[in-house]
């Protein structure tokens, strides 16, 4: 965000940066930064906390005020609400995956894709209800129903890639995009309950307790073992977020 | 909380190699009072408009964000994983904060908001943003904005 506010200052507009990760406003020194004790993903604090959100937006903006730069680099020093587990949160969604290792020759595909298609239903009613709650909905980065992009990954496991929505992006992308409007729906879904669940248990849900999530890292393993450089790239950076890694024994 | 300390080792590391530029001049803009300031926001999201492109790796350009496209429109296309998305799934105003913005235009603590917002994809090397980033400034002052937010993910 620094070189951003370096080159936009430089064109005349002046600019405030909020910033997430401390050392890199220090090094590029933008003209002014906040930087702000939170989640990454989160850069105001929490979702629907209308007063904290405008709190942090009202200190970052005071920085305009502010005529003893050329670099000025304030904190904030209040953290996100909510931001800690929920420890009575418990998922309304009765999940029961089957178990597998992570090689691919543990996986048997098609008790894992018959587990995935039957959860379907269930997700689906419930991510409903989340999108009553909540008045949106963050899914629908490709074209395709929960059930397709379930498709999509469960084709590639068969050895049978499902084709892109578009030429510009390639089959291995779309199944990213899928992975990622899957893992938003279901996320989505286990938040429509009770409780006040953190963004770390909302995500280890999926990725431990659905079939959804071990069909996503079974088609990991496959990527990682094949010779398709694109799959693998995207298996090694764009599927797993490398925070949870160790809390799935990977 | 997110400190560098509480990330894994390996997140650490990355983020601590990271090469950030440092540049030879201090350029520093100074305006009218805030509540006469018009203000862009410019996020590093990768947010798409539903139906609309989508960021791919290496992506340079931005997307605009007019401020009549509805939040339940408003996507995430960045290609990392790494970075918390439940928030945003729950409201918008976490990742770019329109609704607040217009609080404060409407009770006159600034000026007015832009007619649009904007939002690259951080995981590209910013340094291969400029041209597009020198291009959004003449966008944003042809739009009447004096002064930019900028925000990560």
């Amino acid at each position: 965000m620094g070189v951003l506010a370096y080159y936009l200052e430089d064109e005349g507009l002046a600019t405030v940066t909020v910033a997430l990760l401390r050392p890199h406003v220090e090094i590029i020194r933008p003209p002014r930064a906040l930087w702000l004790p939170f989640e990454l993903g989160r850069p105001f604090g929490a979702p629907n906390d209308t007063v904290f959100q405008s709190k942090v937006l009202r200190r970052a903006l005071a920085l305009f005020e502010r005529q003893d730069g050329p670099h000025i680099l304030e904190d904030f020093d209040q953290d996100a609400p909510n931001s800690a587990p929920d420890p009575d949160w418990r998922c309304a969604i009765d999940t029961d995956p089957p178990s597998f290792g992570m090689r691919p020759e543990d996986v048997d595909p098609e008790q894992l894709i018959a587990a995935a298609e039957a959860e379907i239903s269930a997700i689906e009613i419930h991510h409903e209800a989340a999108r009553r709650k909540f008045g949106r909905s963050a899914v629908g980065l490709t074209p395709w129903t929960l059930a397709e992009n379930i498709a999509a990954l469960s084709g590639f496991l068969r050895g049978q890639s499902k084709a892109s929505w578009h030429p510009d992006i390639s089959n291995a992308v779309a199944r990213r995009f899928a992975t990622d409007d899957i893992t938003a729906l279901y996320t989505e879904a286990a938040s429509a309950g009770a409780g006040a669940p953190n963004g770390d248990q909302l995500t280890l849900w999926f990725w431990q307790r659905t079939a959804a999530g071990k069909l996503v890292l079974a088609g990991l393993a496959k990527a990682l073992a094949g010779d398709d450089r694109g799959a693998k790239i995207v298996a090694e950076k764009f599927t797993l977020p490398s925070r949870l890694a160790p809390k799935l024994g990977l | 909380m997110v400190r560098l300390a509480d990330l894994p080792e390996s997140t650490q590391k990355r983020w601590r190699e990271l090469d950030c530029p440092q540049f030879d001049h201090s350029p520093w803009v100074e305006g009218p009072a805030l509540s006469q300031r018009k203000i862009a926001m410019v996020t590093t999201a990768g947010l798409s408009i539903r139906g609309g492109p989508l960021f791919q790796g290496g992506a340079d350009d931005y997307h605009k964000i007019p401020e009549d496209v509805p939040d339940g429109n408003l996507l995430i296309s960045h290609v990392s994983i790494n970075f918390d998305r439940t928030g945003f799934q729950q409201d918008a105003n976490v990742v770019l904060p329109r609704k607040r913005l217009r609080e404060m235009a409407a009770a006159g603590e600034i000026g007015a908001c832009a007619t649009s917002h904007y939002s690259f994809m951080g995981a590209t090397d910013p340094l291969k943003m400029e041209r597009n980033a020198r291009a959004l400034a003449v966008e944003l002052k042809a739009d009447g904005v004096d002064s930019v937010l900028l925000i990560p993910v």
